[in-house]
């Protein structure tokens, strides 16, 4: 079997990543004994991918589906546990056929195992109650997803590799009118092992409420830098990075949550890209079900 | 039943098809042409057959012929024979996929050695992607063996993953080409040496993003 280089595996890793970021819950940590449970799909399907320099260039259809589960836990009212399983995650590339002859000029292929994992630990350092919430995560991303699936090693549903990140969170609520609504701002960074570029992040979401607080939208923006410190994508031709490696891309993403009842809620998001390099071009998407135990 | 595809796909994703346009024109290509037939002596033409994806066939009647019987002959192997001194054209005709091809020799029939027309063909790459990639190259016969040699001008992108170096007779589609290998230089001079490989075997430098399944460009071997 021929194997292609981690670094040749995977364009959609910062994808598969994606879902924990967006959920983290801000500046608040969550009062102690609370929990906030979710199950959700997450996926993309995509013909196109931004290329190094930021153009788009076709590619062989390719999907993701992430099931997962999404996790917090108030340790005590400054500290909250953090955790995203995607327990099912399948990955998978189109079949390539002849528009001529319609014979298959190279097969497609799919990968199911769980993926890569996050477990994290968010400090409230502000008070409990102040008027701007302020708190430091720390986050450790682990390689349970699988690397080197198909037959020449390029799909994948994680990247191999330890992560570790640290961010911090500046959130605010307030009101307009009889709208409740909240603002968040963040920065992080994340340190790759494995000849993987170390990331700086950012980005900032606002939320309304509407319906007596049981509909939530949310608009959130997020970037992501490449500090450019790891391999390239063809050095990884040699076998020791992925391609995932100096993602970069500015995103944006529209999420709806609705309780059905005080504890018991649904969402839904959309995601796509203003800019971005080395990933996938098309949007993602999500729906789940919520559990919020206040 | 409908709810419960759209569920399956939405939790699953199914594995589709890419449609790839790949089609060429069929072509029958003589990879032993001469410039000059000694007379008196014999010549045995090689054609190869390509179809319509640019994957090598065999048509089910080959006919060849001479534009002057009193010059050279030729029988419907392809061997042609120097009968006087002159100048004299070989065509090989086929039909392929429903389609007439043919190729001609331009040949003189005099005292000199029998020689081939052509010993270095060249060529540039161009990219046909966002991906960068650039540079002339020439291709010539190294006894069994295949010289390509890319010159100082050739520059290839290093943001782009598993990028692949064919040798292919279709323009869009590494299907049924040889695979050279992985590309691990990606500027300046450089040369690889293709064994068991002739001249005119390919007509195409094909490179190909594998994880992609992608084209990022090409060049043809003139």
């Amino acid at each position: 079997m021929e194997t292609l280089s981690k670094l040749q595996k995977s364009i959609l890793l910062i994808l598969l990543m994606t879902p924990v970021y967006v959920s983290a819950g801000g500046g608040w940590p969550k009062s102690k004994g609370t929990a906030y449970y979710k199950v959700s799909q997450w996926w993309v399907e995509a013909a196109k991918h931004y290329t190094s320099n930021g153009s788009i260039d076709p590619n062989a259809t390719t999907g993701i589906f992430n099931s997962s589960f999404y996790g917090e836990y108030g340790i005590t009212d400054r500290v909250t546990a953090i955790a995203y399983f995607p327990f099912f995650s399948r990955t998978y590339r189109n079949e390539q056929v002849s528009g001529t002859t319609g014979m298959v000029t190279s097969p497609g292929e799919a990968v199911n195992s769980i993926g890569d994992t996050d477990i994290a630990l968010k400090y409230g350092i502000s008070k409990p109650g102040s008027k701007f919430a302020f708190a430091g995560t720390l986050l450790f991303g682990l390689p349970l997803g699988k690397n080197d699936g198909g037959s020449d090693g390029s799909l994948q549903t994680g990247d191999g590799e330890f992560n570790q990140m640290l961010r911090f969170d500046l959130s605010r609520s307030f009101s307009i009118g009889k709208i409740n609504a909240y603002g968040n701002i963040y920065a992080g960074f994340n340190n790759r092992t494995k000849n993987f570029s170390d990331e700086f992040r950012t980005g900032g979401e606002v939320g309304a409420s509407f319906l007596k607080n049981k509909l939530w939208t949310i608009l959130r923006v997020d970037a992501v830098e490449s500090l450019q410190n790891g391999l390239t994508s063809a050095e990884g031709s040699s076998g020791t990075t992925i391609f995932a490696n100096n993602t970069e891309f500015v995103s944006y993403t529209y999420e709806v949550a609705y309780y059905a009842t005080e504890k018991l809620g649904v969402s839904a998001s959309y995601s796509g890209a203003f800019s971005a390099r080395l990933i996938l071009a098309a949007p993602s998407y999500s729906v789940g079900v919520f559990l919020d135990l206040k | 039943m409908k709810k419960l595809s759209i569920l399956l796909v939405v939790l699953f994703g199914c594995v589709g098809e890419d449609i790839i346009m790949d089609q060429v024109e069929p072509e029958v290509r003589v990879t032993n042409t001469i410039s000059n037939l000694e007379i008196n002596t014999t010549w045995q033409f090689e054609p190869i057959f390509f179809d319509n994806v640019g994957n090598e066939t065999t048509p089910n009647e080959v006919v060849w012929s001479t534009s002057d019987a009193s010059v050279a002959i030729i029988n419907q192997d392809g061997l042609a024979t120097g009968l006087d001194y002159g100048e004299v054209t070989f065509t090989v005709a086929a039909t392929i996929n429903n389609i007439p091809v043919s190729a001609t020799i331009d040949s003189d029939v005099s005292d000199d050695p029998t020689s081939g027309s052509l010993e270095i063909r060249s060529g540039k790459i161009m990219t046909t992607s966002s991906y960068d990639l650039q540079g002339n190259f020439n291709i010539s016969q190294d006894g069994e063996n295949l010289l390509i040699e890319f010159e100082t001008n050739y520059i290839a992108d290093q943001g782009l993953p598993g990028l692949y170096l064919y040798l292919t007779n279709n323009p869009n589609s590494p299907a049924g080409g040889y695979e050279i290998g992985a590309v691990t230089v990606f500027n300046g001079a450089h040369s690889y040496l293709i064994p068991n490989v002739d001249l005119f075997d390919y007509e195409y430098i094909f490179y190909y993003c594998k994880p992609f399944k992608v084209k990022v460009g090409h060049g043809d071997i003139e």
